[in-house]
């Protein structure tokens, strides 16, 4: 079958080729503790070095890469506590940099207008900063309670020994519970950009407000396929375990 | 924005200052010129050139109503007041029937009904985004952190009503959410930024 999507990251790619191929990849490095100087190497000779595993590397530089290459069953067939580091190692990247960095430049954004002209500027902060609670709220969520639940879902599933402890809480449907309540945190970006694009005066310093759209839309692309891969893959996945766990009849009192 | 030419016709002050009360409760940009006496109509017609006429029926007779029906425009629509449903003296055919016995909400929500989609304005701001007065008082409201149901029974119309302006108002502006809306409401001026960090 022809694909006309854009080209497909493969392990025998030198890794810098994949930057240049598109140059947001960068981001991902990090999360897989892949430092740069990686000179001629390839896709697979990186990953060796760093030990990372070079197949669930391409297939999320890949699902990055292309939106709509979405590799749903490549990606379930990874052991669970992979793409939970995964998805830890993103929340790091978005509170530690990305936040800090864009509320940065929103800050540089309100004094361009003397609050005399534009009262309400000042808002804009508060907008962002309200919003940072609440994406810190979402994400601390996730790394303290749900991650440590899936973590001991996997444990429990590989060693087939369910604890009393574990079991009530499967039967307490608590990840269920967190799939319905799991919700969209891009919403407030996208009116941000608006704001920015379509409501704002126009100010002399615009490629200020450009950097501040460029950079909002990444992090939505970027949380969206974050959000994605809790919800296609990882949900699903503990499910599935918990299904098969109480079906063993793993634990007996 | 032009704002929305309408005539009221009735002999009674109580509902005359009763229907110019309701009408401002919509919020929408109106120009009312209100007589007292039939004779004047034709002529403020003219004028005024109105898109809607609101009438008391219980003034007209088989002897007046003629200018009523002479001045039938095609372009106007005629909204009747009548003491009780279905007690006509004589025969006109009016657009929409509002009754003295109706409450306050049910007459809100029939004028809402009609008015909007007659003002050719509306239609025109969909597609370039501008959100209308009525809109714009819902915005308000939103940015003040009322919920729907408060709205509501503010404005004295439905919950269902507040909700579809709502859904105008974001699919206007491209913003989603109660915080963005504050935004732009006080950018706008709509609500002051001391009324916000007051919430
Ligand atoms: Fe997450
Ligand atoms: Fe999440």
């Amino acid at each position: 079958m022809p694909n006309y999507g854009p080209m497909q990251i493969t392990k025998n790619m030198k890794m810098a080729d994949v930057i240049h191929l598109n140059y947001l990849l960068l981001n991902i490095l990090s999360r897989f503790n892949i430092t740069l100087g990686f000179g001629d190497k390839t896709v697979e000779e990186v990953c060796g070095e760093h030990k990372v595993n070079v197949e669930f590397f391409l297939e999320i530089t890949n699902s990055y890469h292309d939106e709509n290459y979405f590799p749903k069953k490549q990606l379930q067939g990874f052991p669970v506590h992979l793409i939970v580091n995964y998805l830890k190692k993103t929340h790091d990247y978005y509170l530690d940099k990305k936040i800090p960095e864009i509320a940065e430049l929103i800050l540089r954004l309100t004094t361009q207008f003397p609050p005399s002209t534009l009262p309400g500027i000042d808002l804009l902060n508060r907008f962002f900063i309200d919003y940072k609670e609440e994406l810190t709220r979402h994400i601390q969520r996730e790394d303290d309670s749900i991650m440590p639940y899936i973590l001991e879902v996997e444990q429990a599933f590989n060693s087939k020994k369910l604890s009393g402890m574990l079991f009530e809480k499967i039967k307490a449907e608590f990840i269920e519970k967190f799939a319905l309540e799991h919700d969209n945190v891009e919403d407030k970006l996208y009116d941000l950009k608006n704001i920015i694009i379509k409501y704002l005066p126009p100010i002399e310093d615009q490629d200020l407000c450009n950097q501040i759209f460029i950079e909002l839309s990444r992090l939505e692309r970027d949380l969206n396929n974050h959000a994605r891969i809790e919800d296609k893959v990882l949900i699903p996945m503990v499910m599935h375990m918990e299904r098969k766990l109480l079906e063993q009849g793993a634990y007996r009192k | 924005m032009s704002s929305l030419k309408i005539i009221l016709f009735c002999k009674s002050p109580i509902i005359r200052a009763g229907v110019v009360s309701l009408l401002n409760k919509l919020s929408i940009s109106l120009e009312i010129k209100t007589i007292s006496s039939i004779d004047k109509l034709g002529k403020m017609i003219t004028i005024h050139n109105p898109r809607f006429i609101i009438y008391s029926s219980s003034y007209l007779t088989s002897d007046n109503i003629f200018v009523l029906n002479k001045n039938k425009n095609p372009g106007i629509k005629y909204i009747e007041i009548a003491d009780r449903k279905n007690v006509h003296s004589v025969n006109i055919q009016s657009d929409i029937i509002i009754t003295l016995d109706n409450s306050e909400e049910d007459i809100i929500n029939t004028l809402e009904r009609i008015i909007p989609e007659n003002n050719g304005q509306e239609k025109k701001n969909a597609q370039t985004g501008i959100i209308s007065d009525r809109e714009k008082t819902i915005l308000r409201n939103v940015a003040l952190g009322k919920t729907n149901k408060e709205i509501s029974e503010k404005l004295f119309i439905s919950p269902h009503t507040v909700i579809t302006h709502r859904k105008n108002i974001t699919a206007k502006l491209g913003i989603k959410t109660i915080a963005g809306l504050t935004i732009y409401a006080t950018l706008n001026k709509i609500i002051s930024p001391d009324e916000v960090m007051r919430l």
